[in-house]
């Protein structure tokens, strides 16, 4: 796959020259070239990807794909001059709503801070990464989605004729191309908030970028499938955005009794449904089905520690995915109150996630907004309550068990938006001996690339401009953690704590070969715990890539 | 003619002071918004060094969470002040930004201390600028130092500025008439205010007689003509500020206070719960058809569209 030099012969556009191209350009506005992108370390020095696989050509002919040669959204062309009219009449009510305090309550004064205040500073830029790692392809700058909205803003929902329009630089037509592709620029941005981070003014273009999803799903019904159709509306549907009813459900907690028995020697009976519990452990449906050893091993320590938890097959209490923080404040908050509904129905003391980002913040902090009166209930991250398991004695642990070279990443929702950065922390410097932080990390790391729901989008070329741009800052951080033991005869273990994270994980590394040529593969928080744990009598982690 | 000249100024000046409070009530008067907080949280006791917050603890609901008040004011002084966020991501911007807006803050200084001393010498409390004794001279000195240190700092900062958006590609890029614009109006401000104050108004004294005449609504004739050209520009540029992005003086209160810091929790019978029922009982006006189900937000996200209900 690599260093495939006959695939430069592809021939690049030549990219965005000004931002009246934004409209009127007929060829596609982002270069994509190998060549520019963000280098990698040894031993991926000589690395040259191939270039992202072309749609193919029934796709092309009736899919929207001109911004990059991409489709996340499936916008189909429109095929009369009145439904190319309507899709841009609609996008204007959609914007002036995201201005009503009325339809956005939910961020009409974030989002029109950070509209009205940009000073175009570009001190957001060189913290994007995909900005970076796409070799600086101009129309993944963090500013430019909120630019063009400005300037759409200027021309068609104020005041001020073409005097006005010629000092804003608003010019330029709004027409059905600019509006799908800047559907389709919505989600080019992980919405990891790392250019908000750095802003001195404190102008969020994740927000912009969230907000532009959010007009086009609430007002033109216009979301990816795997957000919306796959997503969301499946989730209430069926319990899980995996499609798994609660039969289903409790089979597969069954399996995975059996596993722990076969593959640890560990007779765990887990806990569904039991009255009287005090924790509702929230997991993401995905570790049930493609990382069950992390739903084994939170049962493990539970189970030693004496916490009195439950896991719950009601429908919709086993998942804890809510992909409406991504794209539609409904739709987020239909599922949120879903999973308060079922948490008060087992009578819980309280609602803990676990290794999940985006279900951390979903309900800790952002549905916090959105619940009153009795649907306040008490909701916690799992990573203070595993510091104290970890701390407080109760569980013999032997350090030398996990005498690997171990990194964290660090999932954005969980530390850049909820501050919980330390005991994750504490736990692997208590348990591994060869721990090392990426750099940078904490409160500043880079996202792993699949935020925003990018991990889970598997259609088309997506997977490919996922794994060679939006994951690439992450692998390099990753390579450059490990650069003193890269050799793959020296195993390693990306600690990371967030089933979304993992997801990128997975196929970043699969696709740059990282096992085979260094070593390295990726897990939970919890693994590492079980795998330190004195009386486990066989390795709990499994050296291979999942 | 002259009162031409003072009612512009008191239309400019109360224009300016009108279209500010606007757009601060505007933002404090928004409703309630989801928790959109980004970490390091200034006033978050201790954990603000890395960035934690009350989330790490256990049950955090028991626990006391105080608020460090004084470290939030630090990184306020430091982003407004030193333009800290600027320096750490963007060093060679800061280079030109800090002193332009330096300077900008110590011309405004001196506009402050050039009103109160006309303010007080009115009222006979004290006088300040013209006072002739040794403590009026170390003032005057100070803001004479003030003044053109802003001046000298401002026009460095601004031609550099400029220098910038018109040559590196990444602004070039974005540039609009309107950001030239504002820049080339503060230097040009900048030449007018140092030609007053180097050919006729080194003293500050007609400056201070302009306010006191203001405040006393006395439209004394003023004989010097460069001082009446700059009374014009400042008053252009008062009513012209509002209007544009430079406004974000005040709005960077409200995207740190209001969002970037906004960590507060919602606990039963509070105050942020009664203004969390109010905002869902919004009427809700998307039109997508798995919004439609309802007239306020709150009725919308309880009801679910037929495609989205329970199968079991
Ligand atoms: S978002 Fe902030 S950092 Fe980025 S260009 Fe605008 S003002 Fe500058
Ligand atoms: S949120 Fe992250 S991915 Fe999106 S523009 Fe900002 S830095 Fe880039």
């Amino acid at each position: 796959m690599s260093n495939n030099k006959n695939m430069r012969e592809t021939r690049y556009s030549p990219g965005i020259n000004s931002i009246k191209e934004f409209a009127e350009a007929d060829e596609r506005l982002a270069a994509l070239d190998p060549e520019k992108y963000l280098k990698l370390p040894y031993p991926y020095d000589d690395w040259v990807d191939p270039p992202i696989k072309e749609l193919t050509d029934e796709q092309k002919n009736r899919l929207e794909h001109s911004l990059d040669g991409l489709s996340a959204v499936s916008i189909p062309k429109p095929e009369t001059s009145k439904d190319k009219e309507e899709l841009v009449a609609k996008f204007l009510a959609g914007l002036k709503k995201l201005f009503s305090k009325e339809n956005n309550w939910t961020f009409v004064q974030p989002f029109t801070l950070s509209m009205e205040n940009c000073m175009k500073c570009q001190t957001c830029s060189d913290e994007c990464p995909i900005y970076i790692s796409s070799g600086k392809e101009e129309i993944y700058r963090p500013m430019f989605r909120g630019e063009i909205l400005r300037r759409i803003i200027d021309k068609y929902l104020k005041p001020g004729g073409k005097f006005f329009q010629k000092l804003t630089g608003s010019e330029f037509e709004l027409n059905w191309e600019t509006v799908a592709r800047l559907a389709e620029l919505s989600y080019r941005c992980t919405l990891c908030r790392r250019c908000a981070q750095a802003c001195p003014i404190g102008i969020d273009n994740a927000l912009i970028t969230r907000e532009i999803r959010v007009l086009f799903s609430e007002e033109l019904g216009i979301a990816p499938a795997e957000l919306h159709s796959a997503g969301t509306v499946k989730q209430l549907k069926t319990g899980s955005s995996t499609g798994t009813n609660p039969t289903a459900m409790r089979d597969i907690v069954e399996f995975i009794e059996e596993d722990l028995k076969d593959l640890y020697d560990v007779d765990i009976k887990l806990p569904v449904d039991k009255e009287g519990a005090e924790i509702l452990l929230l997991h993401n449906f995905g570790e049930y089905l493609s990382w069950p050893e992390n739903i084994m091993a939170f049962a493990i320590i539970f189970e030693k520690a004496g916490i009195n938890w439950t896991l719950s097959s009601e429908m919709g209490a086993y998942d804890s995915v809510n992909y409406g923080l991504f794209y539609d404040d409904v739709q987020f908050a239909r599922v949120a109150l879903d999973h308060v509904a079922k948490a008060k129905k087992l009578g819980v003391k309280k609602l803990v996630v676990s290794e999940c980002g985006h279900a951390h913040k979903s309900l800790i902090p952002i549905a916090d907004r959105i619940l009153v009166d009795d649907n306040i209930i008490f909701r916690e991250s799992v990573f203070p309550l595993l510091e104290e398991i970890v701390f407080n004695g109760k569980i013999k642990f032997n350090p030398k068990k996990n005498d690997f070279p171990v990194t964290l990443h660090d999932p954005c929702n969980i530390v850049r938006a909820m501050g919980i950065v330390e005991p994750q922390r504490r736990i692997l410097r208590k348990l591994c001996p060869q721990f090392i932080e990426m750099e940078p990390h904490g409160v500043n790391n880079y996202c792993c690339g699949g935020g925003s729901g990018f991990a889970i989008f598997q259609g088309k070329n997506f997977p490919e401009w996922r794994n060679k741009i939006s994951f690439r800052m992450k692998f390099k951080q990753t390579l450059e953690a490990f650069k003193d033991n890269i050799d793959p005869s020296i195993k390693k273990y990306v600690c990371a704590p967030c089933s979304n994270c993992k997801g990128a994980f997975r196929d970043g590394l699969t696709y740059y070969n990282a096992f085979e040529k260094c070593g390295i593969i990726y897990g939970g928080l919890v693994e590492l715990i079980v795998n330190a744990m004195e009386d486990m009598e066989k390795p709990f982690i499994q050296w291979e890539l999942k | 003619m002259m009162i031409i000249l003072y009612l512009f100024a008191y239309f400019s000046i109360l224009t300016f002071c009108g279209l500010v409070i606007k757009r601060i009530l505007k933002y404090k008067n928004m409703p309630v918004h989801l928790r959109w907080e980004l970490y390091p949280v200034a006033h978050e006791p201790f954990r603000n060094k890395y960035g934690g917050s009350y989330y790490e603890e256990v049950e955090w609901w028991n626990k006391k969470n105080k608020k460090d008040h004084l470290a939030e004011f630090w990184v306020m002084f430091e982003e407004i002040f030193l333009l800290k966020g600027v320096y750490v991501h963007n060093k060679k911007l800061w280079l030109f930004s800090f002193p332009f807006h330096l300077g900008l803050y110590l011309i405004s200084a001196t506009a402050i201390i050039i009103t109160c001393s006309a303010v007080l010498d009115l009222s006979s409390i004290i006088s300040i600028l013209n006072a002739q004794n040794i403590f009026g001279k170390i003032i005057l000195y100070l803001t004479k130092v003030t003044a053109y240190s802003g001046l000298a700092l401002t026009f460095i900062g601004g031609i550099g500025l400029l220098i910038k958006r018109l040559s590196e590609k990444k602004y070039k890029f974005y540039n609009t008439p309107l950001d030239i614009i504002n820049l080339l109006f503060i230097l040009i401000l900048t030449i007018s205010i140092s030609a007053t104050l180097i050919f006729s108004n080194s003293s500050f004294t007609l400056s201070e007689e302009f306010v006191k005449n203001l405040f006393s609504f006395n439209f004394a004739a003023i004989s010097n003509k460069l001082f009446i050209i700059h009374i014009v520009l400042i008053s252009i540029f008062l009513l012209y500020f509002p209007l544009t992005k430079m406004m974000h003086l005040f709005a960077k209160y409200f995207t740190y206070h209001n969002v970037r810091w906004e960590d507060e929790p919602n606990y039963k019978g509070g105050k942020l719960e009664r203004r969390i029922k109010e905002a869902l009982n919004f009427d809700i006006g998307w039109s997508a058809p798995h919004v439609r189900t309802g007239k306020t937000w709150a009725e919308a996200a309880t009801t679910l569209p037929p495609e989205m209900k329970n199968v079991e």
